[in-house]
């Protein structure tokens, strides 16, 4: 995928769907998992959402970040 | 990756400028799935078989416990084909944390008709072209051949490491027969390191067989245009010599892969995931 912004957006509008901040979050999580572990998702908002919503129930908003950042780590160094 | 705050804020400044504030988020999701598709096998077509250890740990099973009995079977995470073994002192063993801290499953393998395996029957088949991805890391390697994955009987398909000497590789095989398999010299001790052995079968024309060390293809040679395969199974059930090799994860594709997503597979996720070289 290019960089360049107008196609960024575009290809994002189906995930510009009424998702709040934590949701985001949540997905971002579900998505840092499946990169970590090398699953396949389906990348629609209906599926992310439905993936997320053990994470939005387990993970305490203010840890999400953090958990974002262990990802990231796990990512860097499997 | 230089992480100059300067230059992170200059290659940004277009997408500052022209990424509405409420579009960050959605953005950020749509590039998270195309990396989430870049990494994961099944971003390549024609995944049919995905055995990873991992799945006998979410299981229960202990480290050193027995894998292929009830309840403790290796299960294909794509197909849900069953790993099992009916024999109580053939079964071989989880190791929680082998390579790159990953669990593996623990084969030992004997000159002999004892040596540990899992079945596939009757789920898994196998046949036309295909290319299969193993992780392996052997031990106690004797010289000689050892099938030590989808082996066949009597070895009619089949992908392992083969030690003469100082001389080391993998072995491919398809079909039963002379001039049926051929050795790939990698002259990386299998002793010592953990390897990716992948193994492609592509039509029936000259050059259909091709062994690839780690990502690197090795050598190609024309095998018979057909075969059958009436048994497939993890491990070396009739045939072998003395080894003790841990797989923490096979790849089995029904379709030939080009050369590159070969490589895209290795690289983007075996690599990685077990920090092979």
């Amino acid at each position: 995928m290019a960089c360049d912004p107008n196609a960024l957006v575009d290809a994002a509008k189906c995930f510009d769907c009424g998702m709040s901040g934590v949701m985001f979050d949540a997905v971002e999580i579900v998505l840092l998992c499946a990169i970590r572990d090398g699953t396949a998702l389906a990348c629609d908002p209906q599926t992310l959402l439905a993936q997320a919503s053990c994470i939005l129930t387990c993970i305490p908003v203010g840890m999400m970040p953090a958990v974002k950042v262990s990802l990231l780590c796990q990512i860097l160094n499997p | 990756m230089p992480c100059d705050p300067n230059a992170l804020l200059a290659q940004s400044q277009c997408l500052i400028t022209c990424i509405p504030p409420g579009m960050v988020a959605p953005v950020k999701i749509s590039l998270l799935c195309n990396i989430a598709a870049a990494r994961t096998p099944q971003g390549v077509a024609g995944l049919a078989h995905w055995w990873r250890a991992d799945s006998l740990v979410a299981l229960g099973v202990a480290n050193g416990g027995a894998v292929g009995g009830a309840g403790a079977e290796w299960v294909d995470k794509v197909a849900g084909a069953i790993a099992s073994q009916a024999t109580a002192n053939l079964r071989p063993t989880l190791v929680t944390s082998s390579i790159n801290g990953k669990p593996a499953v623990k084969f030992e393998g004997f000159f002999s008709t004892n040596s540990d395996n899992l079945d596939f029957l009757p789920t898994f088949t196998m046949t036309g072209d295909f290319t299969t991805f193993a992780v392996a890391q052997f031990t106690n390697f004797a010289n000689g051949c050892s099938h030590a994955f989808l082996n066949g009987t009597p070895f009619n398909c089949a992908i392992g490491v083969f030690k003469s000497g100082t001389n080391y590789g993998s072995q491919t095989r398809v079909d039963s027969g002379a001039n049926q398999s051929f050795t790939a010299y990698s002259g990386v001790n299998p002793d010592t390191v953990a390897h990716c052995l992948t193994n492609r079968r592509s039509g029936a024309a000259a050059g259909n067989q091709s062994a690839f060390f780690n990502g690197a293809q090795q050598q190609t040679l024309t095998l018979n245009g057909t075969y059958t395969v009436t048994r497939i199974c993890l491990g070396a059930p009739t045939f072998g010599v003395d080894y003790s090799v841990v797989i923490p994860e096979i790849l089995h594709y029904n379709r030939a892969l080009t050369d590159a997503e070969v490589v895209s597979v290795y690289t983007n996720y075996l690599k990685r995931r077990y920090a092979l070289p």
